[in-house]
């Protein structure tokens, strides 16, 4: 037994850095299994990346490639050997060892006697497993984006231009891939010279690395980044605001961190804090600071990829920098020559969708919507001032700021709020512009007001109405215009602000402006897909929402509030809750099909359990309601707890398909009010049991 | 360094490198990728090495000459290496030296920029490199032009000379941009550039443009009946322009903006088609 270490660097041109983690990743596992399936174990395998390159190094490889006997058992003696010799199964069995009849000799094997075999087994070394399997490993990372750039037609992230291979003190040479073959050398920082380094061992390759200004683990770099920052933090007072994103970004872009500091004139902060900031990450992937009052600090931190001349790259920053600031200022100062009230008229020329009118009439639409909903919630707003908030919202969209298209479009609502307080607009207005914006994007935060709320709920019923008339409900993986994004944000902010309203009649309101014949019934299916996706976050499963939306409520808060006490309980108490929805699947089963047009005959009732089970009914009726009108869904359930053990009882001792036809429909008519009962809250029948199709 | 020198020097480098000097073209162009020394050539042989000047406008990037650092105007150095060789980013960097950039002294950087032109239907990976935080070229490996998979992959770049200069000049604004002794940028451009970009925004005569533009489409379709490639090809560059001068002017709504981009890219796929089509005859 051998023990060795191992490592693989493959060398490329600059790969994006949001590719190199996944990527590597990949390449590693690949890896792994190869050599479990040749039975390699190790110690330790780690993995670094910088843009350049992929470093595997595995420690303590046992490789055995002793010789080793088995013994390998085949077909019984008893079809193996008749009278007239070996028969074509134990021809066949010994062939495929590489032996012949001769070898072959009887073990017992259970109750049987069966043919066995020697064999001497080598296990395949380290070099051969390497030589056979290391492509096809690269090959099968996967990337966002993959391209061909020699003869080979390769395809991976960016072109590879080198491949070292190292077992303790040897390389492995000869390995074919992209056009290149493994060799003995690897590269230096392209800043510091881009040196060709032979590398004899995977100590030398480490020394070499960190001599020639490759810092090879990513984790180290990280460290190192943000120590220097800390130091720069401490040395200008002030707080570097370490977008974690941005920080991950930037590691992958350098081999060698060099953290260092710009400024940029002071007149720049009077520009709106985001505007700085994304001019700052957008493009340059700077990080901003902030002083001790929390205002934006005249700096900006950035990583270099090399500790020479830094005073030259840093006055060289600071001048993009400033040209891009510049940029952002001239739009500034020219967005805010332009009044509200004009800003408002503006908007009746631009169109907010080329099939859905201006923003002006989506306003006009929008401010309808907010004022119905409004109404659903019991709030007691002024309609004229809904309708001047509404044509507030999406000022922003006419501004130099928003239209250029690149790195300033993201800002949508938060510039509108910024112009909107410039041009003195109230704080309570300017609040809702930013509010109805939100959330932009998975994870975003929400509106914190109620109106904010209300506007942006209502912005988009306007949307999904407008887009679901023009271009109907999104099937499949294609939805290009983002509806089912706009339906997570309508079930976010009404779960968020638990709010109860009937959310289709709001969506028919919404709808009833473009005219067309809506499938309500398609549209409901969709949202309460999209309440499947949202409850999927709270671990609550599909089958519980669709139990509830076979009830067709319309009130999304509500269905989510049932559908959390009934996860709770399937939590707490499976059995329970089981053997719950199996009872309702009995009498679901019971009545499919039939039409029972009778009430119950008490008079009819004639058998102890089930005069039991009406009289339990009944008293369940009147609880129910009470509670159903508190939504106290606890309660309920406890309710139904509590019965069925009287349920069990009447199924174990009455048989609900007498002969007798009067008795049976009786009976019917009893599972029917039983039924009745649970689908106040859910159509249990519908929740799925586990192990169960 | 005067701004000439810089062209000089790129000239001089790539030749000797084996490059042929190729000419700007004498059609209104985006880029250096529409000339046919690289839509063309680059598509059909199989070795190709060509360098030249190209003269771009991009009627929406004007700004009155107000801004000194964006212009409806500009000039990129243009280089194209087919097949792509394998130290082509050593060769680069080499460029830029022998143009005065001392690149061990700078923070240079390949960032991730897929590089796509719409209405070409060309497009390819690579990367926007980065001096000390500026963009200063675009470095890209085709893989597909004129809609059409490549099978030898050609490598462009493209710089960007204006702010090359800028920096070798030591300034902020390429309105100070000297370009021979006691002679500045502006004092030969600038009155140009507010002039075209009033005539951009402004003065452009849509319903002429418009005319233009489906004339030229249906030119286009005429003389790939004919068989003719090259002049094709230069009224589909016209049609390009023309967009751009319409879209600049804002009279081409968002949603006819990707119809009209798409009929341009069809043309030019359907040049590229013929045009590989007659060389294969050829061969």
């Amino acid at each position: 037994m051998n023990n060795k270490d191992l490592l693989i660097e493959l060398g490329f041109e600059e790969i994006p850095s949001s590719y190199l983690k996944p990527g590597i990743e990949t390449w590693l596992d690949v890896l792994m299994k190869i050599f479990k399936k040749n039975e390699i174990r190790y110690k330790k395998a780690d993995y670094y990346f910088t843009p350049r390159r992929y470093v595997l190094h595995l420690i303590g490889i046992e490789e055995d490639t002793e010789i080793k006997t088995v013994e390998i058992t085949g077909p019984p003696v008893s079809i193996a050997k008749t009278d007239n010799g070996w028969t074509k199964a134990a021809i066949g069995f010994a062939k495929s060892q590489g032996k012949s009849t001769e070898d072959i000799y009887f073990v017992k094997k259970g109750k049987n006697e069966v043919c066995a075999l020697k064999i001497e087994k080598k296990r395949k070394g380290l070099d051969e497993i390497l030589r056979e399997n290391l492509v096809k490993t690269v090959e099968a990372i996967r990337f966002p984006k993959t391209m061909i750039w020699e003869n080979s037609k390769f395809r991976f992230a960016r072109p590879i231009r080198w491949l070292l291979i190292l077992t303790d003190n040897s390389v492995i040479e000869g390995v074919e891939l992209a056009g290149i073959k493994s060799s003995d050398f690897t590269y230096g920082n392209r800043a510091y010279g881009n040196k060709k380094l032979t590398v004899k061992s995977i100590d030398d390759y480490f020394n070499l690395m960190e001599k020639n200004h490759v810092m090879v683990d990513q984790n180290k770099r990280k460290r190192t980044i943000l120590e220097e920052m800390g130091n720069i933090e401490k040395k200008n007072n002030i707080t570097i605001l370490k977008d974690s994103d941005l920080l991950d970004e930037v590691n992958g872009m350098i081999e060698y961190p060099v953290v260092l500091l710009g400024q940029f004139h002071n007149q720049y902060t009077e520009l709106p804090e985001k505007v700085v900031t994304t001019a700052m990450k957008q493009h340059q992937r700077y990080f901003s600071a902030v002083n001790g009052n929390n205002s934006i600090a005249p700096f900006f931190i950035f990583v270099a990829n090399t500790d020479q001349n830094s005073s030259a790259i840093i006055s060289n920053n600071e001048k993009v920098l400033k040209s891009r600031l510049e940029d952002a200022y001239f739009y500034y100062e020219e967005d805010l020559k332009i009044p509200v009230e004009e800003r408002i008229n503006i908007q009746k020329e631009i169109l907010w969708h080329h099939d859905l009118g201006t923003i002006y009439e989506k306003a006009l639409r929008v401010s309808d919507i907010a004022d119905y909903l409004s109404k659903l919630l019991n709030f007691n707003y002024d309609k004229k001032e809904l309708r001047d908030i509404a044509l507030h919202l999406k000022i922003d969209l006419s501004t130099n700021m928003i239209k250029d298209g690149k790195e300033f479009t993201k800002l949508e609502g938060y510039i509108g709020s910024v112009y909107a307080q410039k041009l003195g607009v109230n704080a309570e207005m300017a609040k809702i512009i930013m509010e109805h914006n939100l959330p932009r994007f998975a994870n975003d935060r929400l509106p914190e007001t109620d109106k904010g709320a209300v506007f942006a709920l209502a912005d988009r019923y306007d949307t999904i109405a407008g887009f679901i008339s023009k271009y109907g409900i999104p099937k499949g993986s294609k939805d290009p215009l983002g509806i089912r994004r706009v339906a997570n944000a309508i079930i976010e902010i009404t779960v968020d602000r638990n709010w109860h309203y009937d959310f289709m009649a709001v969506l028919m309101q919404a709808a009833s402006k473009f005219d067309d014949n809506y499938d309500s019934h398609n549209i409901y299916d969709f949202f309460i897909d999209r309440i499947i996706n949202f409850a999927q976050n709270e671990n609550i499963r599909y089958d519980i929402i669709n139990a509830i939306a076979a009830l067709r409520l319309t009130d999304i808060y509500d269905i989510i509030l049932r559908s959390r006490t009934l996860y709770r309980y399937r939590k707490s108490s499976e059995a329970e809750f089981n053997s719950l929805v199996t009872g309702q699947k009995r009498v679901a089963n019971i009545l499919k099909n039939i039409e029972i047009s009778c009430d119950i005959n008490p008079a009819l009732l004639i058998e102890e359990q089930e005069r039991i089970l009406y009289n339990e009914c009944l008293k369940l009726d009147g609880i129910i309601e009470s509670l159903l009108k508190k939504r106290n869904y606890t309660e309920i359930l406890n309710e139904y707890f509590k019965i069925r053990p009287t349920i069990d009882k009447f199924f174990d001792d009455v048989l609900v398909m007498d002969k007798k036809r009067e008795l049976r429909e009786n009976r019917l008519a009893l599972m029917k009010f039983l039924r009745k009962l649970f689908l106040k809250v859910a159509d249990f029948s519908q929740i799925v049991i586990e192990g169960e199709k | 360094m005067y701004f000439q020198d810089l062209i000089f020097s790129l000239e001089k480098y790539w030749t000797e490198k084996g490059c042929v000097l190729s000419q700007p073209y004498q059609s209104e162009v985006g880029a250096g990728t529409f000339n046919p020394a690289t839509f063309l050539y680059a598509l059909s042989r199989k070795n190709w090495n060509t360098c030249y000047v190209e003269t771009c406008k991009r009627p929406k990037d004007g700004r009155y000459a107000e801004n000194p650092n964006r212009m409806q105007q500009f000039t990129q150095y243009q280089v194209i290496l087919k097949p792509a060789p394998s130290n082509v980013q050593e060769l680069y960097l080499h460029s830029l030296e022998s143009a005065g950039i001392e690149i061990e002294k700078h923070d240079i950087r390949f960032v991730e920029d897929d590089w796509e032109s719409p209405t070409l239907g060309a497009s390819g990976l690579g990367w926007e490199v980065w001096l000390d935080g500026m963009e200063i070229s675009q470095f890209t490996y085709f893989q597909q032009l004129g809609g059409i998979e490549l099978n030898v992959i050609p490598v462009e770049l493209t710089y960007g000379l204006e702010r090359i200069a800028t920096f070798l000049q030591g300034i902020d604004s390429i309105f100070d941009l000297q370009m021979q002794e006691g002679i500045k940028w502006d004092e030969i451009y600038k009155e140009a550039e507010y002039e075209m970009c009033v005539f951009n925004f402004d003065q452009s005569n849509t319903q002429m443009l418009f005319k233009q533009f489906e004339n030229y489409v249906n030119e286009v379709r005429r003389l790939l009946e004919k068989g003719l490639v090259f002049p094709a090809y230069d009224y589909v560059i016209k049609c390009s322009h023309t967009f751009n001068l319409l879209d600049a002017r804002g009279a081409i709504s968002p949603k006819e903006r990707g119809n009209t981009i798409l009929r341009i890219r069809n043309l030019s796929k359907e040049v590229a088609r013929l045009y590989l089509e007659k060389q294969v005859n050829h061969e």
